[in-house]
């Protein structure tokens, strides 16, 4: 007698064959409609619709955010997220037309989780994948969990910038591998250097391999003709894109997935059930309808958005120029995301990276170099305050050599990114371990995962510099006796590493093995 | 944590934030939303300093052995305490009651469950964790168990008696890991049950947003005093949670926190005060009930605690069901209770529920009262409202979760699954109980109760994914021999 009933409507203006193409929001639209209601709570969560948020914590970001964060109640207004059928399923639907995807998921905990489902969802326990070597910690834990075992490609170095795994790298390492599952590869890199996203699509389809692309850093690609082509569209089967690149809040991103691995109910239902095995049940209802309604602007006119942002980025890049500085990417630039800036300062980068944040100009720091990326969130005043601040300031950019600390620093980083892997990591992390002193590690195959010492010059947040089952080198052993915790401590090694997960027989065409 | 953390001039974003505090943002998102919440979204870095002064705020708050801040939901602080503490194949003992994310949390670990039965009151279907002579028996059968996991508060605060629980685990060298989702404020005053570690567990998880001021998706872990899993929880915390952590999250629940430690008593005995002014006028109201009224039930029935401000109301004797009187309640009175189960449902409280919140319920409670009376007579007689439907036992297990999870699978008819290898979990809600679990044998019991307990007809789950086991029986399961032997233990 009361079934059916829904507060007023959430139905897409736009819908062309109910498929919506994309300014309406579902999910923003429910939320604000449910809000407005004027619902009072014996719900979840605790500070019921704000009505007990901590004054200091509303100071801080307002009454709005407390009001919206609620969670699937009774009524269904909200859908569910493990089990969408609503708002939610026309918001996920929405996400991947707009990506052009097959299908698409909201990300909660970014591309650490974005790494979690991808490798659940399409590889089995001893499946051969290769990844990027120059990976994050989620990644690697990622690896784990999935119990794949990953040959590591090295990335091509420019600079002392992290650069994309080139076409011939993956090639040779393809060629030693017969039968790998997957690439999981970074593209464009951390400083913005974009892909052979056609040599990678072409290698891997050649070798019978799923090609996954670490989108993060280019997710904007589709929105502009200008931009370089994005993954989906040169033939990858899977692409991760977190937070930084579109209007979205920290924390979210999305995982697109290309036909070829949505082929057929079986091989949805395994990837819905990856992404709910990695995914918290009671999402944050904020994130996910912020989500929404930037996806909704970004269909509606995220061509003009990136139009600006493109002539914005020349402009400072000129600047910058004309000021003196080296200056590498930018609009111009063949195989860099024409949104980049990249200033060269030397051993001052980190001097200047501090002046532009005093001045409220929040920039990253890649090495020896000063990262300026122009989204559609950073006005014109924006970039004119940085030409402004950096027009004086090549003088603080000695344009000679690295100096030898530096050069030391990037020596070490090429070593790391050769790694040898002697073991998969899930073996080598559940094997029977023994620690042993720093110095007596050489050779030994490592049976923990260990970040980049905290500081380490030119080395981003949270890469690895050892997986378990790696082979450990006389250079781990001089970057991590730098560190009184290891020195302290010292490194587990493998004794024995623990018995394999037997990849089942008969893995092809089954509807746990999704995809080719 | 005041004000002074928003933004006090101007910054712009060349960082990689997409929305640059706002200027990215569209229309709709920021009028709703509210240009503080990007703004504060802009303060990302040093996430790992901030991490970490929030986990040693959570080990003074909660005086632990040990605590980490979660961003991803207690459903990470399952998988996290599981990746910490046991290797694949290791034997944990788990209550069937368990939250999803323990189930995926086994299928992470590869783990080996050994599932006991809940006790389930028949006339609500409220849900009691197993008896301690079920946990004792398992513990014989499997004396190299690893761990043993409760639920406790339950969805519906019913607290198990840990501290029987965790000394008989721990004589048997197996910690007690709770999952104390719904008790993140059971520390905060004497008159509500004792939490977790204060019972001698193990380590407990705890859902900060469910019940205190903190934003959705905060979370914690706590270790209990002289626990050796300090440090590898919090690695694995870093490693489990992304770079990009929200200084939003953060930001709620460092305040919700401090909100507590400083006026955390005074906040839980007003919301004690009104839970119990609202447990007197349901009293009051003919054919309404707080479950614990009608039915002290159970093996343990002396040792339940209930969680004072979660209150179960039966309203089968208004000739409705729950679900009607829920969905009454959120129609008309536009009052949005927790959760229905089949003749009741549950009452939240937390300490931001108002005399204006419990007086609006008590008036749409009346109003029920008086709709059924109505309903009733259109329909001529009072009907009976059925009750729950009867647990279906769970198939066993001939494969982990974890291998069934990663085996070939098809996808069959529902009814056609009956005799295979399920190869996901199945947990219709309510209850919210897993009926097939990865590795479980579907059973034409538990078949029939999936289709039962859906919402409306042609509403049940229609397909479900099996392991093609035909080809795997043999193949997927993880030989013996490759198993990593317990130290100092004779694995069962």
């Amino acid at each position: 007698m009361l079934d059916g009933g829904r507060l007023p409507p959430s139905t897409p203006q736009n819908a062309v064959g109910g498929h919506a193409v994309g300014t309406s929001m579902p999910l923003f639209s429910a939320l604000a409609t449910y809000d407005r209601a004027g619902y009072v709570s014996f719900h979840m969560p605790g500070h019921k619709h704000g009505s007990g948020a901590p004054p200091g914590a509303v100071a801080a970001l307002g009454r709005s955010v407390f009001s919206l964060d609620k969670t699937a109640v009774i009524g269904g207004y909200l859908d569910a997220l493990h089990a969408p059928a609503g708002v939610l399923r026309e918001a996920q639907d929405m996400l991947a037309f707009c990506f052009g995807a097959a299908r698409s998921y909201f990300l909660f905990n970014g591309t650490a989780a974005g790494a979690q489902v991808l490798l659940l969802a399409l590889c089995r326990p001893g499946d051969r994948v290769v990844v990027s070597a120059d990976l994050d910690a989620q990644t690697a834990l990622a690896l784990i969990l999935a119990g794949v075992e990953p040959t590591f490609c090295p990335p091509a170095r420019l600079d002392g910038l992290p650069a994309p795994v080139s076409a011939s790298a993956l090639l040779e390492c393809l060629r030693d591998l017969p039968r790998c599952r997957l690439a999981l590869l970074r593209g464009p890199s951390a400083a913005g250097q974009c892909a052979d996203l056609a040599a990678w699509a072409a290698a891997t389809r050649r070798s019978g391999t799923l090609l996954a692309v670490d989108e993060r850093f280019g997710a904007h690609f589709r929105f502009h003709p200008a931009l370089p082509e994005d993954a989906l569209s040169a033939g990858a089967d899977a692409a991760l894109h977190g937070h930084c690149c579109l209007p979205f809040p920290r924390q979210t991103g999305a995982l697109h997935f290309g036909p070829a691995v949505v082929d057929g109910p079986g091989a949805i239902r395994q990837l819905d059930r990856a992404y709910q095995l990695c995914t918290v049940t009671s999402v944050s209802y904020v994130m996910l309808a912020a989500m929404d309604a930037s996806r909704a602007m970004l269909a509606d006119r995220g061509r003009a958005m990136w139009e600006e942002a493109v002539g914005r980025a020349d402009r400072l890049c000129r600047a910058l120029r004309r000021a003196g500085w080296r200056v590498v990417g930018g609009p111009g630039e063949p195989g860099w995301d024409p949104c980049r800036a990249l200033a060269w300062c030397g051993r001052g980068s980190a001097a200047a990276r501090a002046r532009l944040r005093r001045a409220g100009l929040l920039v990253e720091q890649l090495g020896d170099w000063l990262s300026l990326a122009v989204t559609p969130g950073t006005p014109d005043a924006a970039c004119d305050l940085a030409a402004a601040l950096l027009a004086g300031g090549a003088g603080e950019s000695p344009a000679g050599p690295p100096a030898e600390r530096a050069e030391q620093a990037s020596l070490d980083r090429e070593c790391v990114l050769r790694r040898e892997q002697a073991l998969s990591p899930r073996r080598a992390l559940y094997g029977r371990l023994r620690r042993l002193p720093l110095a007596d590690c050489a050779g030994e195959v490592c049976g923990e995962l260990v970040s980049w010492p905290a500081g380490a010059p030119g080395v981003l947040d949270d890469e690895v510099l050892l997986l378990p089952g790696q082979v450990v080198g006389g250079h781990h052993i001089r970057l991590l006796a730098k560190s009184p915790r290891w020195r302290r401590d010292g490194l587990a090694v493998v004794e024995a590493p623990a018995g394999g997960e037997r990849a089942p027989a008969g893995a092809e065409g089954a509807a746990g093995r999704v995809g080719r | 944590m005041t004000a002074a953390l928003a933004s006090r001039r101007t910054q712009y974003s060349l960082d990689q934030v997409g929305h640059g505090g706002g200027p990215g943002v569209s229309g709709p998102a920021l009028a709703v939303i509210g240009e503080r919440y990007f703004r504060a979204d802009l303060r990302g870095h040093d996430v790992r300093r901030r991490l970490r002064r929030l986990d040693r705020l959570l080990t003074e708050a909660y005086a632990t052995g040990g605590s980490v801040c979660l961003v991803h939901g207690s459903s990470s602080g399952n998988h996290l305490l599981f990746l910490a503490h046991c290797r694949p194949g290791d034997r944990v003992i788990i209550p069937r009651n368990v939250h999803k994310s323990v189930l995926a949390a086994a299928i992470l670990s590869g783990v080996r469950p050994v599932f006991l039965e809940p006790q389930v009151e028949p006339r609500l279907g409220l849900i009691f964790s197993p008896p301690l002579a079920s946990f004792a028996a398992a513990l014989e059968a499997a004396p190299a168990a690893r761990a043993v996991v409760v639920t406790s508060p339950t969805y519906d605060g019913i607290c198990a008696d840990i501290r029987p629980l965790a000394d008989l685990a721990r004589r048997r060298g197996a910690p007690l890991l709770v999952d104390e989702a719904h008790g993140p404020h059971l520390h905060f005053h004497p008159d509500l049950p004792p939490d977790a570690l204060a019972q001698g567990a193990g380590a407990s998880v705890q859902s900060s947003h469910k019940v205190l001021a903190a934003l959705g998706q905060t979370a914690a872990v706590h270790l209990a005093r002289g626990s050796a899993l300090g440090r590898a929880v919090e690695e694995l915390r870093d490693w489990l949670t992304t770079p990009d952590v929200s200084p939003v999250l953060l930001l709620s629940l460092e305040a919700a926190l401090r909100q507590m430690m400083r006026s955390g008593e005074e906040l839980w005995s007003r919301a004690l005060g009104r839970a119990h002014r609202l447990r007197r006028a349901i009293r009051g109201i003919g054919g309404l009930a707080p479950w614990e009224d009608e039915v002290p039930w159970g093996q343990d029935q002396a040792r339940w605690a209930v969680d004072p401000c979660k209150i179960t109301v039966r309203v089968d004797e208004l000739g409705v069901s729950g679900a009607e009187a829920a969905l009454y309640l959120d129609r008309v009175w536009r009052v949005s209770v927790e959760l229905y189960g089949a003749r009741s449902f549950l009452v939240m409280l937390s300490a931001a529920n108002t005399d204006e919140h419990i007086d609006r319920l008590l008036r749409g409670l009346a109003a029920l009262v008086r709709w059924s009376g109505r309903a009733r007579r259109g329909c001529g007689t009072a009907r009976p409202v059925p009750g729950p439907l009867p647990l279906p036992r769970l198939g066993p297990l001939q494969l982990t979760p974890r291998e069934a999870f990663f085996a070939p699978k098809r996808l069959v008819p529902l009814r056609a699954a009956v005799g295979c290898l399920s190869g996901e979990i199945v947990a219709p809600y309510p209850p919210g109980i897993p009926i097939l679990i990865p590795g479980g044998l579907v059973t034409a019991e538990a078949v029939a109760y999936i289709q039962e307990s859906a919402p409306a007809p042609g509403e049940a789950l229609e397909a479900l994914l099996v392991v093609d086991d035909a080809r795997v029986r043999d193949d997927a399961r993880v030989p013996d021999d490759a198993r990593v032997p317990l130290e100092g233990s004779a694995d069962a």
